[in-house]
């Protein structure tokens, strides 16, 4: 029988990080709650073979669910979900706020279910001088109780082997709470009951008091200060977009070379024509196009992860609440649309920690205007393209380039707070959801966390650029180079031309030739590919030889700078790509609200690139 | 007074939160599993007096984040604790 135990806590006690782990998972962490908003799985091995089943479930604050998330932890400990085999549990604690997270306790004690207690984030409490006796608080919740610390592995294997010891359990739980207990959960009484137990309980157990935070404090001076807060923000968001251009450069330069190599050595070697140029414009300067980026989007994602392993998104919702709520968003909503700087797919599953489902729904109608990681490229092309690379009031670390990509950014965010508006306006009023959430404490973001975060988003796109980039490149490849007259190659006779074409006259408004329209399509299943695309079209249109030192050039010279000013207009607000099509559709359940994200986008990446393109005169 | 209208940094303690005769809403109920229970001492951090924004309050050790509206919910009496 397969054997398998849950993950269950408060919100940010450190639950992915102990499934991490004990499972050998790479799953996100993060220091805010609400960061798991759906059930994840992994397995403990024992010497290569996978023993037992570990489910991380979203936190929950008490067994009476309110979001969308919580309700994921409570289906399961009602055993509704389907995929579920036994209903036993860890009980995730954290000891540095042990006020907070013996409520849950409690209430699974009173309902009969058997603890297994992981008192995580042990090592911490006892640096700020907590001392428990833990023997004692292990009989009274009569549970069994493992002080653990995620981040130092402490207690792990004896948590491993208390979960055996669950497992070996031959009692079969069928716990089912009828609707008369459930409503108990919400009674002042019971709530009040609970908390006195809670601190009842701690008065015993507690040999010495944990000291309070107060450098969370001293800092949240500064960092939620109106004037010096918005400061802050804006410094580490100009900082970022300065560092992706300026950190990045040597490495990319780096890729630029080992391709350009491989392209030399490949065009020494194979004599057949047309292989060669499938191996030269179609494998290597299609996926090399794209690879250059690869440190651009890697430090993007170090910077992401460095603000929310740190506590900072948490501070970002909270200064933004009362703004975000005139234009129809909660505070909250913050979380999903930062996160979706690096993806929108993960953006639109945080919003699920939104209660109120139409603010949930503005949040994720406008999660596609913000900028997502996959555009980066895109951006860094055109903008190398025709930003000169020259600093900017006389400090040579700031760059115009940099600043030039960080009002891009902001371009996206703030088209996306218009939009919302416009959904505010639009949709059915209903209550506002709540803001309600607690401020994790800073915390040092642990240096391993961040690079593995930093090498596994890096390994995500190697493996895209592997699989759908390479495909996407060498389809178009062929496009290109296809039909040969004599064995040479005419673009301009080439079926990619032909499909060009059919569109040319749809974007010709917009100063977008054939070439540029081929390139476009393709970017609706992955949106770096317009650039293996155009490389690919002028690569073969212009020669190889050199080509890759002069792209820019290149594009300023067959498109003009009005052109070119135009599709990064068009990127800004052109629709996501297919997958956040399909997770919209899942998230909402409906056909409908994803294609009129995708007709507004269409609409207003059509209208603004138009503009763009008739105003670039005043500008080029 | 609610706890939006109590001082920056004085400690209170919440006299009710909702009325007896009838259920918890969704907010209320959060509100309480949160700590917000009656009796329980807390204290204003922070005010965001720009567009009427939010509140930070520290409740059982812990800082939480309300809306003027959420705050409107929770009444509360200067205590001496």
């Amino acid at each position: 029988m397969l054997k398998q135990v849950a993950l269950i806590g408060m919100p940010n006690v450190g639950k992915t990080a102990l499934f991490n782990k004990l499972t050998g998972s790479f799953q996100r962490v993060a220091n805010f709650p609400g960061v798991t908003v759906e059930k994840k799985t992994g397995w403990i091995s024992e010497n290569g073979e996978k023993t037992i089943e570990v489910i991380d479930l979203p936190g929950l604050y008490s067994l009476d669910a309110t979001t969308l998330d919580e309700k994921v932890t409570k289906d399961f400990l009602l055993q509704k979900d389907k995929t579920q085999h036994s209903i036993h549990f860890v009980l995730v604690l954290d000891a540095t706020n042990l006020d907070k997270s013996l409520y849950l306790a409690f209430q699974l004690k009173k309902l009969g279910y058997p603890l297994l207690i992981a008192l995580n984030l042990m090592d911490e409490a006892e640096k700020r001088g907590l001392k428990l006796d833990i023997k004692l608080l292990s009989q009274e919740l009569n549970a069994v109780i493992v002080p653990t610390s995620a981040s130092t592995g402490l207690g792990t294997q004896e948590l491993i082997l208390k979960i055996k010891d669950l497992l070996q359990n031959p009692d079969d739980l069928n716990l089912s709470l009828p609707q008369e207990i459930q409503k108990t959960f919400r009674s002042p009484h019971y709530i009040n009951g609970i908390f006195k137990e809670v601190d009842e309980l701690l008065s015993k157990v507690t040999i010495h008091p944990l000291k309070p935070d107060s450098l969370s404090e001293h800092i949240d001076q500064w960092v939620l200060h109106p004037v010096w807060g918005a400061v802050i923000l804006i410094f580490i968001l100009l900082l970022m977009f300065q560092t992706l251009f300026s950190w990045s450069a040597p490495l990319s330069d780096g890729i630029e070379f080992v391709f350009s190599f491989l392209g030399e050595q490949v065009s020494m070697h194979v004599s057949d024509k047309t292989f060669k140029s499938f191996l030269v414009d179609g494998v290597l300067s299609g996926v090399g196009g794209v690879l250059v980026f690869l440190p651009q989007i890697m430090i993007l994602f170090l910077f992401i992860q460095f603000l929310e392993d740190i506590g900072y998104l948490g501070r970002a919702a909270f200064m933004m609440d009362a703004l975000m709520r005139r234009l129809g968003l909660p505070g909250k909503a913050v979380i999903p649309l930062l996160s979706s700087h690096a993806c929108a797919i993960p953006g639109i599953m945080a919003t699920r920690v939104i209660d109120n489902y139409r603010e949930r729904l503005i949040t994720m109608m406008v999660i596609p205007l913000t900028t997502c990681s996959a555009r980066l490229p895109v951006y860094a092309l055109l903008i190398g393209a025709l930003i000169p690379d020259r600093a900017v009031g006389g400090i040579e670390f700031f760059r115009l380039p940099g600043l030039v990509l960080f009002a891009l950014y902001m371009f996206g965010f703030l088209s996306a707070m218009l939009m919302s508006l416009i959904f505010k306006k639009s949709l059915p009023q209903s209550s506002p959801s709540m803001l309600l959430m607690e401020l994790p404490p800073y915390r040092i973001p642990k240096l391993k966390n961040l690079m593995l975060v930093m090498l596994n988003k890096g390994k995500i796109f190697l493996k895209k650029a592997g699989g759908i980039i390479l495909i996407i490149s060498i389809i178009i490849w062929f496009l290109v180079s296809f039909p040969q007259n004599n064995g040479e190659s005419h673009i301009e006779s080439s079926y990619a031309a032909s499909i060009g074409r059919t569109f040319e006259p749809l974007f010709k408004p917009l100063g977008f030739d054939w070439r540029i329209t081929t390139a476009l399509i393709p970017s609706i299943g992955a949106r770096e590919v317009v650039v293996s695309a155009l490389s690919l079209v002028l690569s073969i249109e212009e020669g190889s030889e050199g080509f890759e030192e002069n792209m820019s050039m290149a594009l300023v010279n067959q498109f003009g700078a009005g052109t070119l000013l135009a599709l990064l207009v068009w990127f800004v607000f052109a629709p996501q790509c297919i997958s956040t099509f399909a997770v919209m559709r899942r998230e909402t359940n409906s056909y409908l609200w994803p294609t009129v994200m995708v007709a507004y986008t269409l609409l207003l990446a059509y209208g603004m690139a138009f503009l763009a393109r008739q105003f670039s005169s005043f500008l080029f | 007074m609610t706890i939006n209208e109590a001082p920056l940094h004085q400690k209170v303690a919440v006299s009710s939160l909702h009325p007896a005769e009838r259920e918890l809403s969704d907010i209320e109920s959060r509100l309480m599993h949160l700590g917000f229970i009656e009796g329980a001492k807390i204290e204003v951090k922070r005010k965001t007096t720009l567009l009427n924004g939010p509140l930070l309050v520290e409740v059982r050790g812990r800082v939480v984040a309300l809306s003027q509206a959420e705050a409107q919910l929770v009444k509360v009496e200067i205590c001496s604790c």
